[in-house]
């Protein structure tokens, strides 16, 4: 294949428009002259490869698909400058889609398990300054600060996108416009991501959504990061970056309002607000709550990350709460005094937002914080659905996570270093739907009516439902989902009107085990509630145990059912627990003036956490926790009082 | 006939050729120097800078502006040619190294310019079929049982009946317990079943005969009464029904080898000689 200069092929060349430079090819009689060049390094759009005139398959009753919406590629700083990845989307999409691929530091790897659909989703600060720094046709190129990024020694969000500003010499001039050259490179490259999107989409079989990162580090706090996901169909042009929108959410949500109208539909959906200082789920300092506002955020955010590599976000043991299954891969220690950032709020927790929003809802007429449940990995190594405890060294760790970014290289060595930092960390977990089909449009909308659930990387599947006539034995009815959909509501809904006065709500669940992990331990309701004042509480109920273990009356909890993990070699107990549990509970403390949600969360035997193959794999002592009970959490189900007024 | 001798004097010769040539020189110096120290800006040089800025800014540039863009173009350019003739580009390891990237990205580009050719497609094809085989592929239906004291028993039951009374696949789904993962699947690899059932179900699925109620075999969830609908062997798909697929790897294959293919091409033209002297490599080594 010869592709360049020889005199056929240049001929064709001469008179194509795109190519452009300001060399002089003499022998080839081809002179070319303006200052534009593609910055463009992939392929161009494709059709989808599925063939679409094939039915896809379809299930009234809906099916349970996994997928991950939350994974960085080269086009990111962190990832390319901390982690070294020069890896960009097209991989992370074939790897999701479970090819097997070879990464540019030469490992040749394959998912475990492909998922049903995925987004890229690359931070929106530095998008274009990457690619500037790529682009040896532009000025940036010899910038001090590219070849820093370059050589994989920069690091510039603190300087430069927490602030809200741009670097001025690869940039030129903040804003909105032209005279940003970085602004204009993400524009284009928005319309590459776009084309990404969509030409690894299959429906039926593997289904994509263009989608970037909200970067937002307000300076004194800590991350108000969201993922942006776009249904496919009509999207914006690209409306500037966290750093235009100077940090503030609010700037997001009314763009999305403005610009996402048609046939355009949007999700943003926060995550790591455990890293958040405190104001994920606070009022924000420079904006008060104004129910116009509330009922933008609850729009524009149905949804939540739950759990991902840098840490749990559901719920910590003594902010809020003492159910002790919330010291579950926790990052940061409570706050200490007057400490801010690094470091546990009661706000940046989920379960408190949760509770917060029954409150906000009762003052201001709009419960900003309606959240259905996601989970994602948020890996730096263009390797989405990697979230595996026993190769999460070899996927993300090695080339490598540090504890603080998840993703700085440090090889094995940098690991050894470290007393316990590097292991707080997790692989982070998987999104579920409860789809008719694995297109756009049937995902999209279990995205926005919340029939999602979130999970810490092994493939639990959950079925929740609430209804006010649900006979006792529903959960052993064959028809069972049938009948839940046709009298009740699924997870991520409120509770239809109850028929009098006197009824109390009832719930069915069903969940079973992945096939290829450990038993089912037991499955838990989580209840959040507001009284008249407004003093909210909760309580955790485990509503159906294995091994025949009964919850005691007085603490909700069954008795552990003994289920154990030999350290030597990290087989568990195959003679414990169960592949599936179901039950319908009824909320006998249930009282109609009160505002309520309740959540499943499911929980596993204990199996080896990701440090304890590593130390195995090395020789080395194992640290705590040894063990952890992999889990996945239902979208809330939601009770608000009819108004009498 | 003294003339005639001259001409054949090679010192004659010599005076001739020399006198050539420098009246040649001179005419090229001039020449040179004339287009050296001219400046021609064009009226397609001047809509080339307003489209240019119009494109940045969206909106074209005042009288004003484009006289300070003929202005900075001019100089850009008086500079440009001093640099040049002073031989500034000369050993200059930055300009050396922009060059050589700006070839490399050239031939990249120029490799996805072109749409690749069908023949092209078809040799890329060719030689990485096995890149798209499709592995052995089971499609079956199934009746699930729960784990329990009393699965064996239900399901050896339900298979005789299941047998006794020809019962269809279709006809099966309301028999069992409930299940939460689909009782009918179209055809899937091995590796997809054991995702979703376990190993064992794989184990026990292999070399079941077709169109027969079968089993019981277990999984990871208890146990199956299967029927296997229909088996595909392993084949390689025919390029027409993957040809999205193929040409998204060929471009990216194209990419990655477009600026390699092209130095290989470009180095095949030079004569290429390394003069080693391992004394002084071993001296510069100070071993």
């Amino acid at each position: 294949m010869k592709l360049f200069l020889n005199r056929r092929s240049t001929s064709a060349i001469c008179g194509c428009g795109i190519l452009t430079a300001t060399l002089l090819f003499s022998h080839a009689g081809c002179v070319r002259e303006t200052a534009e060049v593609e910055p463009a390094k992939i392929p161009k759009s494709v059709e989808p490869s599925g063939n679409t005139e094939s039915a896809v398959p379809s299930n009234s009753l809906r099916t349970a698909y996994f997928g991950d919406f939350h994974v960085h590629t080269s086009w990111s700083l962190d990832a390319y400058s901390l982690g070294g990845n020069r890896d960009d989307p097209s991989l992370a999409y074939r790897f999701g889609r479970g090819d097997l691929v070879t990464k540019s530091d030469g490992r040749d790897l394959r998912l475990r398990v492909p998922l049903d659909f995925m987004a890229v989703t690359d931070h929106d600060v530095w998008l274009g300054e990457v690619h500037l720094c790529e682009d040896v046709n532009d000025t940036a190129y010899d910038t001090e600060t590219c070849r820093m990024v370059r050589a994989n020694r920069y690091f510039g969000y603190s300087e430069h996108g927490a602030r809200g500003r741009r670097p001025p010499e690869i940039c030129g001039e903040n804003g909105f416009g032209p005279q940003n050259k970085c602004y204009e490179r993400a524009r284009h490259l928005w319309q590459q991501i776009q084309a990404n999107a969509d030409s690894f989409y299959e429906p039926g079989k593997f289904t994509t959504f263009p989608a970037y990162e909200w970067t937002a580090n307000p300076p004194g706090y800590g991350h108000l990061h969201r993922n942006v996901i776009f249904r496919g169909e009509d999207v914006p042009e690209w409306g500037g970056s966290s750093a235009e929108m100077e940090n503030r959410p609010e700037r997001l949500w009314e763009w999305l309002e403005s610009a996402c109208t048609g046939d355009c539909q949007v999700v943003a959906i926060p995550h790591n607000s455990n890293l958040s200082g405190g104001l994920a789920f606070d009022e924000f300092g420079w904006t008060p709550h104004t129910p116009a506002m509330l009922r933008l955020r609850a729009w524009a955010e149905p949804l939540v990350e739950i759990h991902q590599i840098k840490g749990n976000s559901e719920c910590y043991s003594g902010l809020g709460t003492t159910d002790e299954e919330c010291g579950f891969e926790n990052y940061y220690q409570i706050c200490r005094d007057d400490q801010v950032q690094g470091c546990a709020h009661a706000s940046d927790y989920v379960r408190n937002a949760l509770k917060e929003g029954l409150r906000l809802e009762a003052d201001y007429g709009v419960n900003p914080f309606k959240f259905g449940f996601i989970a994602s990995p948020d890996d730096h190594q263009s390797l989405p659905g990697a979230a595996d405890e026993d190769d999460f060294v070899n996927k993300s760790v090695k080339f490598g996570v540090t504890g603080r970014f998840g993703m700085a290289s440090g090889g094995e060595e940098w690991w050894d270093d470290q007393p316990d930092g590097g292991n707080i960390s997790n692989p982070g977990g998987l999104v579920g739907v409860w789809a008719e089909e694995n297109t756009r449009e049937s995902i999209f909308s279990a995205l926005r009516r919340r029939e999602t659930f979130g999970n810490s990387g092994t493939r639990i599947r959950v079925r929740f439902f609430s209804g006010w006539q649900f006979e006792s034995t529903l959960h052993a009815r064959r028809d069972m989902v049938e009948e839940a959909y046709r009298t009740g509501v699924p997870m991520g809904s409120d509770m239809l009107v109850a028929p009098s006065a006197e009824d109390i709500p009832k719930f069915v669940v069903w969940a079973t085990k992945d096939a290829n992990s450990a038993s089912l331990q037991k499955v838990q309701i989580i209840k959040g509630w507001a009284d008249e004042t407004g003093d909210t509480f909760e309580r955790v109920y485990d509503v159906v145990c294995a091994d025949g273990i009964e919850p005691d009356p007085q603490t909700y909890r069954c008795a552990d059912n003994g289920a154990q993990v030999d350290l030597s070699n990290c087989r568990y107990s195959g003679d414990r627990g169960a592949a599936e549990l179901s039950a319908t509970w009824v909320d006998t403390d249930f009282n109609p003036t009160h505002r309520a949600f309740y959540y499943v969360r499911v929980l596993e035997n204990p199996t080896c956490r990701w440090t304890s193959y590593r130390a195995l794999s090395r020789g080395l002592p194992i640290p705590e926790p040894a063990v952890i009970k992999e889990r996945a959490w239902s979208s809330p189900i939601w009770y608000s009082p009819v108004s009498v007024d | 006939m003294v003339w005639r001798r001259l001409v054949h004097e090679p010192l004659t010769q010599f005076l001739v050729a020399g006198v050539v040539l420098f009246a040649l020189s001179v005419w090229f110096d001039d020449a040179f120097d004339r287009g050296r120290y001219r400046i021609d800006v064009t009226q397609e040089k001047i809509t080339q800078l307003q489209d240019t800025w119009t494109k940045q800014r969206g909106e074209p540039p005042t009288e004003d502006e484009l006289d300070r863009l003929v202005e900075d173009h001019i100089r850009e350019e008086v500079l440009y040619r001093e640099a040049l003739a002073s031989g500034l580009d000369q050993g200059d390891t930055i300009v050396r190294r922009r060059l050589v990237q700006k070839v490399e990205f050239l031939a990249q580009n120029l490799a996805l310019a072109l749409e690749p050719s069908e023949l092209e497609l078809q040799s890329y094809f060719d030689r990485h079929y096995e890149r798209y085989l499709v592995p052995d592929q089971i499609a079956f239906g199934h009746v699930y049982f729960r784990q329990g004291d009393d699965a064996m028993r239900k399901a050896e039951d339900t298979l005789e009946t299941l047998i006794a009374n020809h019962v269809s696949v279709v006809e099966a789904v309301s028999l069992g317990d409930r299940f939460m993962l689909q009782q009918e699947y179209p055809l899937q690899t091995e590796r997809e079943i054991q995702d979703l059932f376990g190993r064992s179900f794989v184990k026990g699925l292999a070399d079941l005969p077709l169109r027969r109620w079968k089993g019981p075999i277990h999984s990871s969830y208890g146990l199956h009464v299967v029927q296997i609908l229909q088996k595909v062997p392993s084949y390689i798909p025919e390029l027409s029904q993957i040809r999205g697929q193929v040409l998204l790897d060929l471009n990216e294959e194209r990419l990655r080898s477009a600026s390699d293919e092209y130095y290989q091409d470009l180095r095949g033209k030079f004569d290429i000689t390394i003069v080693r002297d391992e004394e002084i490599e071993r001296n510069v080594n100070g071993r």
